[in-house]
């Protein structure tokens, strides 16, 4: 029996397909083996420092320099720019953060210093340091009013688009809201509207009361599969609180999404047999922008990160613009982590 | 004299780069591939290596990888036709890297800035 | 017992009933895929020429979107020119070929080209409106029109252009889709259409509609690939270029310092020009990969297309020592491709067997002609390692190559121009036997008897 599910914010529809049961082996992730030897350098791992650019931002042990051995979280620009004309952008020092203006930011957060632990499998307390990390710099880039937007998304494993097996995190800010994200804040616009209030803390209203469709949940964050679930396995994790800004995250929070982001990963990892996966933060454009543009933004805007693993047997695919097939019903999807 | 190891398939190129490099005033080894780079590693020490990244064989990319993990502190150069590898981190192994050009002028500038510098030398990755 | 028949359409003896000389006549057209336009002309044709349903003219209006647009009329514009063109048509030897081309100087001559008349004419397919011509298209059945002069439901300006009481309106369908519609009318010998010559203008109609349905199609899919492509394509054009360019503005520099010598200058002259003609060869290919469509081009001598190659000092050059043995037929019939293309395509099969083969090695070059398909066939079988069965499927597709500086654009144009021209190719190939790829080039029929 299929469904037609049209997901409300995106507008897209897709065709819940569950022909027949699967079997758990179906689950398994489109994993590669590790394709790095011990042999192979890693520009990433602690000790290979001068590697990398200098870098923007660091937590790092008492009394230890910027660019060596020494840290947990390291945040480093993108040592070779794509966007590079050649021209001479304007650097700016101030204390140890750097920043560029000019094309935009492309940063790099290496996540730990072990190039074979991976987010998952990190202690809570180092989990939290990488996102107050991530926030700390989300919190510093958006003080430059030309970054209309801060992207943060995490690669993982080849299938993934990750080109390093070092456990790392891309953010890049652009003076332009992409386009994904302007057709959110349209339809996040228009629902507010619509449902008088935020589309999102309904639809978590909803879920949470249904509770066919979540993963996970504790006082600050949840997780769960989305109705319309394009891809096998994915997943939304939201803050309970409303909030249209990570970066508004107090500490208890963090921490709190620290211990989702855990559990969640683990899961993966363990039942999925450790697939490569790509996670991407939503949230909405930088608060410091002219306020004309998107008025209403922290009101309809309620950011979310997404979790898509890449499986091997069992895949979505879309047919056609905004419409696909999923051949794992998000219910079982979140019934089978649940275990 | 300081002595540069030059990777290169194309052979318009490597005798370009070989005739040019050695009347900057280097010592210049050219090779055709990877294989061939390493066995040139093996045999003598390198101030600098220049290396493209598609070949036959090994590729570049996986050179360098392979180079680095022996001789940790050796400049390395990529230089390639190809704008898209800079979105493989694993390109950050090498110092620099220049998009193929008519022009020789970025080539020559970086080689001196890199062969002179004083190295920092990498620290052993912690067991 | 098994008993090998061959059959080609044209055999039918010119007696035998209408039905099946409008089926063979039609039939053969989908041998000879030239473009679309001589598809319509081809089914036109058929409907007018004396050993096919034999109506005086015939008129093609096609669906473009909301539109019935005219496109073709094919037809003599006097019966002195019609009793000229029936006598010419029905002399024994003259017979698929002919008429078409035939046809074709008629519908293309500049002066009062029937067709250029209803080129203007473009009408609204509104569903459930009751409009001659458009009737046929919206309604999707066949419409005979008799005493036209007092009919109100026809459209004025065609009404005039067509001159006639009665004729005879045939949509194109194909699956559901109409394509467009045929109108036939008997304007010289005002002979009455009668229940038989409905049936038959039908069976035209079908066979017409499905047609035009499968070269839209085929556009689409051409297009789809070549959009697909194209995205891989920018980044890789500029990529396959920089190379040359690289080396081409490194020894020029070379040339520009004073202290250079004749020798060295000549010698970069030398690597110059060759890094050149590399850059010619990437752009010729990119720019024509999407371009072939052949129409109407000059009959090419494949026999001496290739004697000219093998002999020519790029070959001469990169084979070295391998041996290449030539055996190619004498008064080998014309085919049907252009000759740029038909040497380009040559050049690349060649190309590739002078690289599989070790030097020394054996490359056997053969081209003949095979009766039973009536095709021109190049063969060219080398002596290497073989393709591998992991990247069989793949040596078709665009940028993927072997070779070092291959663009894995080659054999995708060669496809491309063999599909082109109605004709295939074929390959085989064994681990550490070597490869063999045919070519099978059709033979151009026009103007020949």
């Amino acid at each position: 029996m299929s469904q037609l599910r049209k997901d409300l914010i995106s507008g897209r529809w897709v065709i819940i397909a569950s022909e027949r049961s699967k079997r758990p082996d179906d689950f398994r992730g489109a994993g590669e083996a590790r394709t790095e030897t011990a042999d192979s350098f890693c520009p990433f791992c602690a000790g290979n420092e001068s590697k990398t650019p200098p870098e923007v931002y660091a937590l790092r042990r008492e009394g230890t320099q910027p660019d060596q051995d020494g840290w947990s979280v390291r945040v480093v620009p993108n040592k070779f720019p794509a966007l590079d004309r050649g021209e001479k952008t304007q650097r700016r020092q101030e204390g140890i953060f750097e920043s560029m203006s000019g094309v935009g930011v492309h940063e790099v957060v290496i996540e730990t210093p072990d190039h074979g632990l991976e987010l998952s499998d990190v202690p809570l307390p180092h989990l939290r340091d990488v996102l107050e990390t991530v926030r700390s710099r989300i919190i510093s880039i958006e003080q430059e009013k030309q970054y209309q937007y801060v992207q943060v998304f995490k690669n993982k494993g080849r299938a993934a688009g990750a080109s390093l097996s070092h456990p790392h995190s891309q953010i890049i800010a652009t003076p332009i809201i992409p386009k994904r994200i302007k057709e959110e804040l349209y339809s996040a616009e228009r629902l507010f509207k619509k449902y008088q209030g935020c589309i999102f803390c309904r639809i978590i209203g909803q879920e949470m009361g249904l509770r066919q469709r979540i993963v996970y949940s504790d006082r600050h964050f949840c997780v769960l599969a989305p109705f319309a679930s394009r891809f096998p396995f994915e997943m939304q994790v939201f803050p309970l609180r409303h909030s249209a800004h990570l970066a508004d995250m107090t500490p208890e929070e963090t921490e709190s999404l620290a211990a989702t982001l855990k559990s969640v990963l683990s899961k993966i990892k363990g039942l999925l047999s450790d697939p490569p996966y790509n996670l991407v933060l939503h949230q909405a454009p930088n608060p410091s922008l002219v306020q004309g543009d998107w008025p209403g933004m922290s009101k309809d805007y309620h950011w979310h990160m997404e979790i898509m693993p890449v499986l091997a047997r069992v895949a979505g695919f879309e047919l056609g613009t905004g419409f696909y097939i999923n051949p794992v019903p998000p219910e079982a999807a979140a019934g089978f982590l649940l275990g | 004299m300081k002595k540069i190891l030059v990777v290169e398939d194309e052979k318009a190129l490597s005798l370009l780069y070989k005739e040019e490099l050695t009347e900057e005033g280097y010592k210049v080894t050219a090779v055709l591939d990877a294989e061939a780079a390493l066995e040139a590693l093996a045999k003598e020490r390198f101030d600098l290596i220049i290396t493209d990244i598609r070949m036959p064989g090994k590729n570049g990319i996986d050179l360098v990888t392979r180079v680095l993990s022996r001789q940790p502190d050796i400049p390395i150069i990529i230089n390639t036709a190809y704008q898209s590898y800079k979105n493989d981190f694993k390109t950050w192994a090498a110092d620099a890297y220049i998009v193929k050009s008519s022009s020789l002028e970025e080539l020559k500038a970086k080689i001196k800035e890199l062969i002179e510098k004083p190295h920092v030398p990498t620290q052993k990755r912690p067991d | 017992m098994i008993e090998i028949v061959n059959f080609l359409a044209q055999d039918f003896e010119k007696d035998a009933p209408k039905e099946l000389m409008l089926l063979s006549f039609i039939s053969q057209s989908f041998f000879q895929p030239f473009s679309l336009e001589e598809n319509l002309l081809a089914i036109l044709s058929a409907l007018t020429s004396g050993s096919g349903v034999g109506f005086n003219r015939a008129m093609l209006f096609l669906a473009e979107g909301p539109k019935l647009r005219g496109r073709l009329w094919l037809g003599p514009r006097s019966a002195e020119e019609a009793l000229y063109i029936w006598n010419t048509l029905s002399t024994p030897g003259i017979g698929y070929a002919e008429i078409i081309e035939y046809n074709r100087s008629l519908v293309s001559r500049p002066e009062d080209n029937l067709s250029r008349r209803i080129q203007s004419l473009s009408y609204d397919l509104k569903a459930g409106q009751e409009l001659v011509p458009s009737l046929a298209t919206t309604s999707r059945n066949i419409v005979l029109v008799r005493d036209a002069r007092h009919e109100p439901r026809l459209a004025d300006d065609f009404r005039e252009i067509i001159g006639l009481d009665e004729f005879l309106c045939i949509p194109l369908l194909a699956q559901d889709e109409v394509m467009g519609e045929v109108i036939l009318d008997n304007a010289i010998n005002r002979a009455p259409i009668e229940a038989r010559d409905i049936k038959l203008a039908s069976l035209c109609g079908l066979v017409a509609g499905n047609a035009i349905a499968l070269a839209r199609m085929h556009r689409r899919v051409t297009d789809m690939e070549r959009l697909a492509a194209m995205g891989e394509m920018a980044a890789f054009v500029t990529h396959e270029l920089r190379n040359p360019l690289a080396a081409v503005g490194g020894f020029v520099e070379q040339m520009a310092d004073p202290r250079a010598t004749d020798r060295k200058k000549k010698r970069n002259l030398r690597i110059i020009r060759g890094e050149v003609k590399r850059l010619e060869d990437i752009l010729f290919k990119i720019a024509h990969l999407w371009k072939v469509e052949l129409k109407q081009s000059p009959p090419c001598d494949l026999g001496s297309v290739v004697r000219s190659i093998l002999a020519g000092p790029e070959i001469r050059r990169k084979k070295r020592h391998r041996v290449i043995v030539p055996d190619i037929e004498d008064n080998l019939p014309p085919v049907l491709c252009d000759t740029t293309y038909a040497a380009e395509v040559v050049r690349n099969i060649l190309d590739n067997a002078v690289d599989a083969t070790p030097d020394r090695g054996l490359i056997r070059v053969r081209c003949f002609f095979q009766d039973s398909e009536s095709r021109v066939v190049l063969s060219v079988e080398d002596s290497g390692a073989g393709i591998p069965p992991e990247i069989q499927d793949k040596i078709f597709t665009p940028f993927f190559s072997t070779k070092k500086n291959g663009m894995g654009l080659g054999l995708l144009f060669v496809k491309r121009v063999m599909d082109a021209c109605g004709g295939r190719v074929e390959w085989e190939s064994g681990e550490s036997r070597g490869s063999v790829f045919r070519l099978y080039f059709p033979v151009d029929k026009r103007g020949s008897s």
